[in-house]
């Protein structure tokens, strides 16, 4: 997993998501993204381009054209996907999502057309004539806005899936400097990582911050991700608690780099079963007291982590942070201690530590 | 004794505190990040209603899930609770299909020795 971790931050990917796309979620992202402080200069348009590719790209282009049912077949291939890099000179933000072919030629025409154009106005112009006529107003309105912010051309990509539908790349790069000049091939990096994704069976992936001010967003992402409505089966409310110890678990004991706690978190499926995984660098002072914790942990049989649990659980003490002490012995419970961790020491202060559960 | 309503959040439940009937009712999610802080308000109230209990004292949950924070929280309000009045009982709402809360609750009862009724929803 850390080379897997060693590679996206090497493309500067501060965040990435792979997933389920609703409206709700557009919202949470938003606020994840924004949560990352850029240089002075990069701020304000930042916020502005960001916010206006998520919510135009996935709430007027993909939900309106993206028919599938979450619980189909075709789970794993309806996944979208957004990615944030930050650079010195620049932001890039970038998307996958699904469009019905029948659309792909009326989006790419008009990509080309509008990033031909020179000025705000005519495209603004153009949107007015077509919007009444071709693709939905609201779609056609998103790419004026995406390339009205960037003011460089939108890159763009149309790989089919099968027969009826197309997955549509989208990459917008906004400069601090206006002269600066759109990276070729950005575009078939989003590809290529969309593509190691689907290749691992992933069903959600989140790279990111795991601080405070995202533990509740980044909770719900994955609530929306997994559960309709307000029905929850036991196997659900396991899964969800378990994800709330280990997101819990990165923004206590995490490491903190340049204000925020990194981390990855993914949902992913092998051979019908399905695996929570989350990775995140604790600091080495920590690092052999842990690590004798949770190797005693999964040496244990299940009745002695259930004593254990009850203890621990009738000792009411929690620490002034909140900890309880007891969010990896209820994961060993739930899932009769199917788990596994690795440390990686990636430097002489830090250890990369990876903690993958099979899910309820 | 006022009765105190915090509203739920993304990651907090809706607690209503009515020390008039004696009746606590938290419900929903509740995943606070630091539960010592949060539910805070809620034991200062039990210290308060210690001061002019009712002859009963019902303590009700509707969980949808909670941290493993918030269940020592909850087994703190068991034990602040529990001797207050000469009637103490635990109602436990959760659905007949949901056997993880059904667990739950149970698992109090048992390791805390109080009345609790798992009340089906």
């Amino acid at each position: 997993m850390f080379a897997f971790y060693e590679n996206f931050e090497k493309e500067n990917i501060k965040i990435a998501y792979f997933g389920r796309f609703t409206n709700n979620i557009s919202t949470m992202l938003i606020e994840l993204l924004e949560s990352y402080e850029l240089s002075e200069n990069q701020q304000g348009k930042f916020s502005n381009a960001v916010s206006t590719f998520i919510i135009d790209s996935f709430r007027n282009v993909d939900i309106q054209y993206n028919p599938w049912d979450f619980e189909s077949e075709d789970f794993i291939n309806q996944k979208d996907y957004l990615q944030l890099n930050i650079l010195k000179d620049r932001i890039m933000v970038s998307s996958a999502n699904v469009i019905e072919k029948k659309y792909v030629q009326l989006f790419d025409d008009e990509i080309n057309y509008l990033n031909l154009m020179d000025s705000v106005e005519s495209k603004l112009q153009y949107h007015g004539a077509l919007s009444k006529t071709r693709i939905s107003a609201g779609a056609s309105l998103a790419m004026v806005e995406m390339l009205r912010k960037s003011n460089h051309t939108l890159q763009k990509m149309f790989v089919p899936i099968n027969e009826k539908y197309s997955r549509m790349f989208l990459s917008l790069e906004v400069f601090n400097n206006r002269n600066s000049i759109v990276r070729e091939g950005g575009i078939f990096e989003i590809e290529r990582n969309y593509k190691l994704l689907t290749e691992r069976n992933t069903l959600i992936f989140y790279k990111g911050d795991f601080s405070t001010e995202s533990n509740a967003n980044l909770v719900e992402l994955v609530h929306d991700n997994l559960i309709d409505g307000n029905s929850m089966s036991s196997g659900n409310i396991k899964n969800m608690i378990t994800v709330i110890e280990i997101i819990q678990n990165v923004t206590k004991h995490g490491k903190s780099v340049d204000g925020h706690k990194p981390g990855i978190f993914t949902l992913f499926e092998t051979n019908k079963e399905r695996f929570l995984e989350c990775s995140n660098y604790i600091d080495l002072e920590h690092y052999e007291t842990f690590k004798n914790y949770i190797e005693k942990l999964k040496s244990s049989s299940n009745e002695e982590i259930q004593k254990y649990y009850k203890k621990k659980l009738y000792n009411t003490e929690i620490s002034e942070l909140g900890n309880s002490g007891i969010g990896l012995l209820e994961i060993a419970m739930f899932t009769r201690n199917n788990f596994s961790f690795t440390f990686t020491e990636t430097s002489e202060k830090e250890i990369f530590y990876t903690l993958i559960i099979k899910t309820a | 004794m006022d009765t105190i309503v915090i509203n739920k959040t993304q990651e907090t439940p809706l607690i209503k505190l009515n020390g008039d009937e004696g009746i606590f009712s938290i419900s929903g999610i509740s995943y606070p990040e630091n539960v010592v802080a949060y539910y805070k308000p809620v034991f200062d109230y039990i210290e308060l209603y210690k001061t002019a209990p009712k002859q009963k004292t019902i303590l009700e949950f509707n969980w949808m899930y909670f941290n493993t924070g918030t269940s020592k929280a909850i087994v703190r309000m068991i034990f602040a609770l529990k001797d207050v009045s000469p009637e103490f009982e635990v109602k436990w709402f959760c659905q007949d299909d949901v056997d993880i809360m059904i667990e739950k609750g149970l698992e109090l009862k048992e390791m805390l020795n109080i009345n609790l009724t798992i009340v089906y929803v």
